[in-house]
Parts: C-alpha cells; structure tokens; sequence
C-alpha cells in the first residue's frame, strides 16, 4: 500500500515536473518575430479595408441614428463591454473614422507598432461592440488576432518602418563615421543584424495564435458534427447553393453527389485534424496547405467571405517558420548574398545611399564593397576600377553585372521595401529617364577629400563628412 | 516550409521568473476564458454555462467568448423586406435587406445579410418570448428594438415617409433532386433566386415614422 501511494505520488510529481517544463518551452522560449510582422500586416490591411466598407455607409452602421439606435445598443452591452464609437458625436463621425483608417495604415506599415497594434485593437473591439447587428466571422478572427498582436507589443520587431528607421539610423551612424584603420573599406550598414532577433514576446503572441486557431478548427469541426448535412455529406451543397452567398451557380454539381461528398468529408476532416496534426511537422505543411485551400476555396463560392478566409489565412502563418518566411525574399542562407554592391567609399552621398540599402536588407541579401579599398578584379575579372568609378557596379552569384541606373533597380528587386519603385523604375521611359539622371548625378557627386594634417584628423565624425568637405577646402 | 517557432536562434533573453509566473497566471486565465466562453453557449451543460459566467467580465473586456461552430448546418438566409409607405399616397417603396446587388465590394453585401440575420434572431428571440407568456411592449423583451431602430434609420433616411412595414422572408437552399427534376425539364440551368426558393414574406411589424 504504501509503495502504491509513494509510486502515485512519484508520477504526478514527475507529471507535474514535466508539464512545467513543456509549458516554458512552448511560451517562453525566444522565437524569430518575423511570421508575428507579417500578421501585423495582415490585420492592418483588413481592418483598414473593412473600416474602409463600413464608412461607405458609415451613418447606417456607426452613427448614433443609424441601422441599430446607439442608445439602445449600448444598453444591450454585455457586462464590461466598452466602446468609443458611442461617444462621437455625428459631425464628428468622418474625422474619427478617417483618424481609425490611419491607425490601420500605421499598423500595416509598422509604425509606432506597439502604439498602433493597442489602438487598431480598441478600434476593432469598439465597432464590433458598436455593429453587433452586421458582424459575421471575420470580426471574431480579426479582434483575436489584434488582440495577440498588442498583447505581446512584438510585431513590430520584424518586417516594421519601426525597425527600418532604426537600422537606417545605425548605417547612417556607421556611413558618417571616418576610415579607419584596420577595416577593408567604409562601413554602410547597420550594427543590428537583417535577421530579426528572437523574442520571447514575439513567441508568445505566435503561441496565443496558435492555440486560439487550433481551437477555432477544432470547434468549428465539432460543432459541424451535429448537423446531419455533414454526415450525408450534402453540407457543401447547401453552402454552393446559398442564392445569398454564391456569386457564382454551382447548381450543376447536383450531377456530382460524389464531388459534393468528397468536398464535405474533406472540409470536415480537415477541422477536426487541423487541432492535433498541425503540431507535428511532417503534417503541418498538410494542414496549413489544406486551410488554404478551404478559406480559397470559400472566397470562390461566397465572395463576401474573402475577407473571413484572408483573415483564418493570416493565422495559419503563425504557424510557419520566420527563416523560411523570410527565404522566400532574401533567398536561402546558402545562396547570399544575392548581389555584391561596388560603391565609392570615398563618395559620402554613395554611402548614404548604401546605409539606406543595408537598412532594408531583410536578410543578407546585400554585400555592400567600398571599391576604394579592395582590387575589384578579385569581385569580378570583368570589372574595372575606372568603370566602377564612373558608376555603381552590382554583381550577383550567376556573373550578371548590372551598371548605375540598372544596378539601382537591381537591388530594389531584391528588397520588398523597394518593390515598387524598383519596377516603376523598370517600366521603359521611366528607365530610360533614370539612367540619364543617374549618370549625371553619379558624375558631379562629391568626394571626399583626403585627410592630410592634423586639424582634419580630429574632426568630429558629423563634421567629417556629409560632402561638406570640398567647401570646406575651398573656404580655406 | 511550415515549424513551429524555433527557440534559441539568436539567443533571445529569457524572462525573469516574477515576469514567467505573472504571465503564466494570465496566460491560464484567458485560456480559460476562451475555452468556457465557445463551450458555454447552447448547446450546453449547467456546469459549461456556469464556468462561462464566471468568465463575463473577460468576454466583456476583450471581445472573446465567441463560440467559432461556424455552419454547423447549413440555415435557409434571412432575407428582410420594407415596405415605405408614402405620405403622398404614391406607391409603396420596396427596400431589401440585403439588396441583389449591393455596389462596391462583396463584404459590403455580407454586412447587409448579416444585419437580415440579427433582425431575423432578434425576431425569433420575440416570437419565444411570446410562446413563454411575456407581455409585449416599448422596452420590454417582447419587442424587437432592432426592427424599430431599423424602421426608424428608413423614415429618416427616406424623407415624404409615413410608414414602414417589415417582413421577413427566408431563402431557401434549393433540394438537389428539385433542381436536377427543373434542369431536366426546362434544360436552363437552375435559378437560385426561383420564386419556389423564397418563402412567403413574414409580418414582423408596422412602425408609423411619426412614432419613432
């Protein structure tokens, strides 16, 4: 008896030992923030294009005299439900609602981030409380999601302006700093790496996503369990031929029982597997691979549910690995860096431009080489000193060598940030009108003048460059 | 492709234990929340319901407590229709909830069935309050304040109002043997807005504008 209390009390010792132990693994291990970044986005964006449609009737859903009285709404709050939209007054309505479209904008492009995720989720939660006649799925996914995003104060610290400005701000440091000795060239890029630091807080909120998406599949398929259209498989039936719903007539697959059987056992398998499968590796690409095409699959038959889909999609990426995320753009850890950059260390308006490249690099996607300081034959047997002296020189792993106005272009390619004027920069005309400006730009820059006594020696790195140096040669 | 978070990439600090054990208070207690909240609702045992309430003051708060049993099975839509009585004595106006074809995006028609869907919830809610004895009245939960703030929002917005009428009609989904028999007599493809698909409109009230 008393070995059978002592091996009792054993186990749930070790129970209890072993749970402790697998709950700080799972939440407070530091975790790469760059899926939490791309969530961030996600939100903004849909919560700026769903307030977007409200304010298109934004006195029927938001105004104190709209679709549901404010008056009587709020009276209908559950207990500790709260919202500001019961507050502003009528003539006030469009300001405020263009003030919210702005902090969705500020969230999507990660800006005061931490701020921005608090106030996008009051936004959120106050029109879900101010329009509960016109909420549908979407809302419930979108407030959880905002939620987990301010809770953890974490999503900017990947994929943000936030961080962007700071590493600019730290390759524009290093940018201004004098030669010195002992280093091949001038340094450009910032003392924080492109790679996202691990965080605790971003593992949480990836967590919290996690679990809250997995229980989100798993009642959703429980509670299809009840319904005797799932069983028949005739569910999907009912949600293609929805006249409401359906942009498109599928009455037509009334031929196709099977296809209707396989749509809805697959659907139905799908939410009740996703909750345990999607946390062993070898089927989670399964499982996210199949929401997919679930929530896609959705948008096709009920168009009004894209948002709904885009929104579960989101929430599947907290499940993806922030490296492979981020290969998807910088490429793979093998294959970087993707561009080998000649600059003109010499030319302080050159390191400028590269301290804004580095800044962006998501990865390591840009090597930025002062060619006044090393023999730009060993880059490229094809490059010469003089050539790259005149312009910008990029070379990438394949031998492709893009000059000035192309290599610009080039490396806008390679970074997001940049995506878009990279390809208004490729459109014929605007390329053609880049590579004059270029040229004549990349002619007349500054250099900076060689530092010969004393005096220049001692100036202050603010004071050493920023082009000022030939005036300050000619003053003397 | 897809992994869980790696831990230790980059060597992230760790939190101190005070931060670890506060946070894994709270982190109980919202998984807690989440989880009586979606099982609360009915169908439902005492003891879910119980555990739920205990948990009001968090879905309040922070907007969770949702229940996600989303489609469980596939309902006939809510379809609302107003009738604008004119002051003038000129012809009824007819109004849509949703309209056939709202313009801009799609989400801004899924609002409208969404509102049909509460109107038709707060006037089931009426009806059961009406089978359990309730007295009706202004205020009272025998009548829909919704359908009245609707009505309202429509003589506002429609000016030369003198009344609004609202009914409440359901769009059925169509029996797959029904369409096959249709599509193999008419041989047209079947029509999801057929008048057989639409039920008889259902009198839900009459709010005179001058009264609301």
């Amino acid at each position: 008896m008393r070995r059978l209390v002592s091996e009792a009390a054993g186990y749930f010792a070790d129970l209890v030992s072993a749970i402790r132990r697998g709950w700080t693994n799972f939440f407070f291990r530091p975790a790469d923030p760059t899926p939490l970044g791309l969530i961030r986005i996600a939100v903004g964006l849909l919560g700026f294009w769903s307030l977007f449609i409200l304010g298109l009737d934004l006195h029927a859903y938001l105004g104190p005299r709209g679709w549901a009285d404010a008056e009587r709404t709020y009276q209908g709050l559950q207990p500790f439900a709260w919202s500001f939209w019961f507050f502003v007054p009528e003539s006030m309505l469009r300001l405020v609602w263009l003030v919210c479209l702005g902090v969705f904008g500020l969230l999507a492009a990660g800006l005061f981030s931490r701020t921005a995720s608090i106030l996008a989720w009051i936004v959120i939660v106050s029109t879900v409380r101010r329009v509960p006649m016109a909420l549908f799925g979407f809302d419930q996914i979108l407030s959880t999601l905002a939620l987990y995003l301010s809770v953890s104060g974490a999503s900017g610290q990947a994929v943000s302006l936030d961080r962007f400005f700071r590493r600019w701000r730290q390759s524009r440091a290093a940018a201004a700093l004098p030669a010195r000795p002992g280093l091949v060239g001038r340094l450009v890029s910032p003392t924080e790496p492109g790679r996202p630091a691990p965080s605790v807080a971003a593992n949480l909120g990836l967590r919290l996503i996690q679990l809250h998406l997995a229980f989100i599949y798993g009642m959703a398929g429980l509670a299809k369990l009840q319904g005797p259209s799932w069983w028949t498989g005739t569910a999907i039936w009912g949600t293609m031929t929805a006249g409401e719903f359906v942009a498109i007539n599928f009455t037509s697959l009334a031929d196709w029982p099977i296809v209707l059987n396989v749509l809805t056992h697959a659907s139905l398998a799908l939410e009740i597997a996703f909750p345990v499968l999607i946390w062993f590796g070898l089927t989670r690409p399964l499982m996210i691979l199949g929401a997919i095409g679930l929530h896609l699959g959705i948008a096709v038959v009920c168009p009004g549910l894209t948002e709904f889909g885009l929104a579960m999609i989101a929430a599947n990426v907290a499940f993806m690995s922030g490296p492979w995320l981020r290969s998807l753009v910088a490429g793979r850890e093998d294959d970087q860096p993707a561009l080998r950059v000649l600059f003109d260390g010499a030319c302080p308006r050159c390191r400028a431009s590269m301290a804004l490249v580095t800044a962006a690099d998501p990865d390591r996607v840009i090597e930025p080489i002062d060619l006044t300081a090393v023999d730009v034959k060993t880059i490229d047997p094809r490059l010469t000193r003089e050539a790259c002296m005149e312009s910008m020189h990029v070379v990438s792993p394949s031998g492709r060598i893009a000059v000035g106005f192309d290599a610009v272009t080039a490396i806008g390619r390679r970074l997001p940030l940049f995506w878009v004027p990279a390809f208004l920069g490729g459109l014929p005309g605007i390329a053609s009108l880049g590579r004059l400006g270029y040229n004549r730009i990349a002619a007349t820059r500054p250099r900076d003048v060689p530092c010969t006594d004393d005096v220049c020696g001692i100036h202050p790195p603010a004071q050493a460059t920023g082009g000022r140096a030939r005036d300050l040669t000619r003053q003397r | 492709m897809a992994r869980r978070p790696e831990g230790g990439e980059g060597g992230g600090a760790g939190w101190p234990s005070w931060a670890v054990t506060a946070a894994t208070v709270l982190l109980c207690l919202h998984i807690a929340a989440v989880v009586s909240g979606a099982l609360g609702v009915p169908p439902s045992s005492e003891l879910e319901r119980r555990v739920a309430d205990l948990f009001t003051w968090h879905h309040g708060l922070l907007d969770q407590g949702y229940a996600y049993r989303y489609y469980a099975e596939p309902p006939p839509t809510p379809v609302v229709l107003a009738a604008l009585h004119r002051a003038d004595g000129s012809p009824d106006v007819e109004i849509r909830i949703p309209e056939r074809a709202v313009p801009g995006p799609p989400m801004r028609r899924q609002r409208q069935l969404a509102l049909a869907n509460a109107l038709f919830a707060s006037e089931r809610a009426r009806a059961g309050h009406r089978h359990e004895g309730e007295e009706e009245g202004e205020g009272s939960a025998g009548e829909s304040w919704l359908a009245r703030s609707y009505a309202s929002y429509l003589c506002r917005t429609h000016p030369g109002t003198s009344g609004v009428t609202l009914y409440l009609q359901q769009h059925l989904i169509p029996d797959p043997r029904q369409v096959l028999e249709k599509t193999r007599a008419t041989g047209l493809r079947f029509d999801l807005f057929d008048e057989s698909l639409l039920t008889t409109p259902r009198w839900i009230g009459d709010f005179p504008c001058d009264g609301l």
